[in-house]
């Protein structure tokens, strides 16, 4: 269950349209590396973790990322707010305008639609974790590669707090690891699937 | 029929820290007369003052119509700043779930986050849909949402 907050989780206000630079934060909506596939990955991962802590912690970073995801959104939205169409010629954005005029859709950069296959889902508590930790890195360093494309502060100022927020993940998904590795053998982590092989401890 | 019991903006008496209170606040807003229901309750009093202003909380200059817009960011920036606190910290626990000085400090910033929220939905409309509280509008509708404005 959740509850909306009629706020964002950082503040936004973007003055001046890019469409250009909205074509490329887009990815940060719906590319490999993405919120959606963020959220997707850690609330669809809950079901499966054995220890309280960590299916805590994947709901409650599962229910940032959507925030995120509203973040990244909120920025493409201002970013093409009030377009003329002279504005949009021969910018990257053509092809996007094309099929979603000034709407929100989860795509790559490149174009590419979002695909449930850009997150994982295994069934295994350190396989998964090990993937999130992966996933935290990927983002960051997406949001490190969008930094060097902008220098409108107002862009600058929410991609770097979003940023921010995967190293802070990455912390905890590693806490969350070395907390399951702890209740686990530690001559033989891989003994047994502690999600799956339930007689086993 | 009673214009302040039926407004949800209707100013609480007492002061709450981060907020400073001007009477301007307990103006019926527009959106509440049945005459203009259709008028957003952001052309009046947020869209209109915002556009070209700074949002320098220390010049002193400002006319009495711009106070409650620099009010009503000053109390949304406590909101953004507790808000934070609060998921940081909540993240935090989820992996030190014994940490006596993090359960504290939660406890703590819980408190100031729910007053700053409820201060918040008392005077500019509902952050949280369970904070609606008129009775002749559903508020909810009448502010903008999160894209809209300035944040």
């Amino acid at each position: 269950m959740w509850n909306y907050e009629k706020r964002l989780e950082y503040p936004i206000n973007i003055k001046n349209p890019n469409p250009a630079l909205a074509a490329m934060i887009i990815s940060q909506y719906g590319g490999p590396d993405g919120e959606s596939g963020a959220s997707m990955r850690y609330l669809a991962q809950r079901y499966s973790m054995p220890y309280r802590e960590v299916s805590g912690l994947l709901t409650d970073i599962g229910t940032e990322e959507l925030a995120h995801l509203e973040m990244v959104s909120v920025m493409v939205h201002q970013l093409t707010r009030n377009l003329t169409v002279d504005q949009i010629k021969g910018t990257p954005f053509e092809a996007y305008y094309v099929d979603h005029t000034a709407g929100v859709w989860p795509q790559a950069a490149g174009g590419i639609p979002f695909n449930a296959c850009e997150f994982q889902s295994k069934g295994d508590i350190i396989t998964d974790l090990v993937e999130d930790l992966a996933a935290e890195q990927k983002a960051r360093s997406t949001y490190d590669n969008l930094i060097r494309l902008v220098d409108d502060m107002d862009v600058l100022d929410p991609l770097r707090f979003l940023r921010q927020r995967e190293i802070v993940h990455f912390q905890r998904f590693g806490e969350a690891l070395s907390l399951v590795q702890d209740r686990l053998d530690s001559k033989n982590f891989y003994a047994f699937n502690p999600s799956f092989d339930k007689n086993c401890k | 029929m009673n214009e302040m019991r039926n407004n949800p903006y209707r100013m609480r008496q007492q002061e709450r820290p981060g907020c400073t209170r001007t009477e301007n606040f307990a103006k019926t807003p527009q959106c509440m007369n049945d005459n203009s229901r259709m008028q957003p309750l952001t052309q009046r009093s947020l869209a209109a003052p915002y556009a070209g202003k700074s949002c320098d909380m220390r010049d002193g200059n400002k006319s009495k119509q711009q106070r409650p817009v620099w009010d009503q960011r000053k109390c949304m920036q406590n909101i953004y700043e507790l808000g934070f606190i609060m998921v940081e910290t909540a993240l935090f626990l989820d992996t030190h779930p014994e940490d006596a000085e993090a359960l504290a400090y939660y406890a703590e910033m819980k408190e100031k986050y729910h007053e700053a929220v409820r201060f918040y939905s008392d005077n500019f409309g509902p952050l949280n849909i369970h904070n609606v509280t008129n009775e002749n509008y559903w508020s909810w509708v009448a502010t903008p949402m999160p894209w809209e404005v300035e944040g």
